[in-house]
């Protein structure tokens, strides 16, 4: 039971996170597909199904909040980078701020009752 | 795309399937482009691999890309999409519990296609439940095959219940010869005739209700509970009176007093 809650709680956690994460990853430098996924699978317990990141990079691409270019690759065929938009920029910023504030908030309660 | 053994070929097909039909019709997301990158992806996974590619290599990248049904939110597929999702795709899959209510709706409006279609979804009510090793690890999967096992373990139980009742029969055809046995009358015959059978049933239902108090688990799986245990003691009660009744009966029965 208490873990089925854990479960749960932990994919919402994740879900909002992963989105939060992926903005972030790309804020000052543009990444592929391929790349984002590399790096966000270095975060322990974030990316569980890594597939899930492509439907929301297409999701990011469609509401304007990222850019992409298609360039030529040495290594392999043509790779579709990522870039944060002007609108990507401004709601990163409100959404940084956000998690601040939750967190500080989050830290304060834990730290409370540890003391 | 770097060259692959046959299996490990159809493995990434299957798998690209599922993607495009998983994708098909989302609102939120270019079907197209995200296919395109899944399969960018895998390849760029495959890079370092050793050619020919075998299907294990595959089969932990496609892992660790996860069921393409996880990805977009429950909320942009309609019910009946996902229900077409998991007759089509998955390990995890619904497909046989699917087919097994299918089969039972079968049975239940095609009359007597009922001989072919019970046995049917019972056989494959069985198989899903062996397939998933208990009922508890199907989740809410096992309520579609409660169906066709409620009814094939009613059915079955009424019949064993019922099989001494045959016995009517026999003792219908003997019925011309009761006075060879000193019968005097049809009724002490016909008093002698039930008795006979009350013992034998009231005997049968007492093996049966027995037979279901110790092999509960393997004659109604998965099915244990409290229910089964009453029912067996209720059946093994009875058949003690009825055999009683019946033994009672034929000592009683006026033609030895006679």
């Amino acid at each position: 039971m208490e873990q089925r809650f854990f479960d749960n709680w932990a994919t919402q956690l994740r879900k909002g996170m992963l989105e939060f994460c992926i903005l972030n990853a790309i804020r000052h430098t543009r990444l592929y597909g391929f790349e984002i996924v590399r790096i966000l699978r270095d975060i322990e317990g974030l990316v569980i199904s890594e597939g899930t990141i492509y439907p929301i990079l297409s999701r990011m691409k469609r509401e304007g909040f990222v850019d992409t270019t298609i360039e030529e690759s040495s290594e392999g065929p043509p790779r579709k980078y990522y870039r944060l938009s002007g609108k990507g920029e401004a709601i990163l910023d409100e959404m940084n701020a956000y998690w601040r504030t939750i967190c500080k908030g989050a830290d304060g309660l834990m730290k409370e009752k540890s003391t | 795309m770097k060259d692959m053994t046959k299996a490990a070929r159809r493995r990434l097909e299957t798998y690209l399937d599922e993607v495009k039909l998983c994708l098909k019709g989302a609102r939120s997301v270019d079907s197209t482009e995200v296919e395109r990158d899944i399969t960018e992806h895998i390849a760029q996974e495959l890079e370092s691999a050793a050619e020919p590619v075998d299907v294990d290599v595959i089969e932990k990248v496609l892992t660790r890309l996860g069921s393409p049904r996880q990805w977009l939110p429950a909320e942009e597929m309609s019910w009946f999409r996902k229900a077409a999702l998991r007759l089509r795709t998955g390990p995890d899959d619904w497909r046989l519990a699917y087919i097994t209510i299918g089969t039972f709706i079968a049975a239940c409006i095609s009359g007597p296609g009922a001989i072919l279609f019970l046995p049917l979804s019972f056989y494959f009510a069985r198989v899903t439940l062996h397939i998933a090793g208990g009922a508890e690890k199907l989740g809410n999967q096992k309520y579609l095959l409660y169906p066709s096992l409620i009814c094939i373990y009613v059915l079955l139980t009424l019949a064993l219940l019922g099989l001494p009742l045959l016995l009517l029969s026999a003792a219908d055809g003997l019925e011309r010869r009761h006075a060879d046995w000193g019968f005097s009358d049809d009724l002490y015959y016909w008093l002698f005739a039930w008795s006979v059978i009350s013992v034998i049933t009231g005997g049968w239902w007492l093996a049966t209700g027995f037979l279901s108090l110790r092999r509960a688990e393997q004659i109604y799986y998965p099915f244990r509970g409290c229910i089964v245990k009453r029912f067996g003691w209720g059946v093994c009660i009875v058949g003690v009176m009825l055999v009683a009744a019946g033994l009672i009966s034929i000592v009683l029965n006026p033609t030895w007093a006679g």
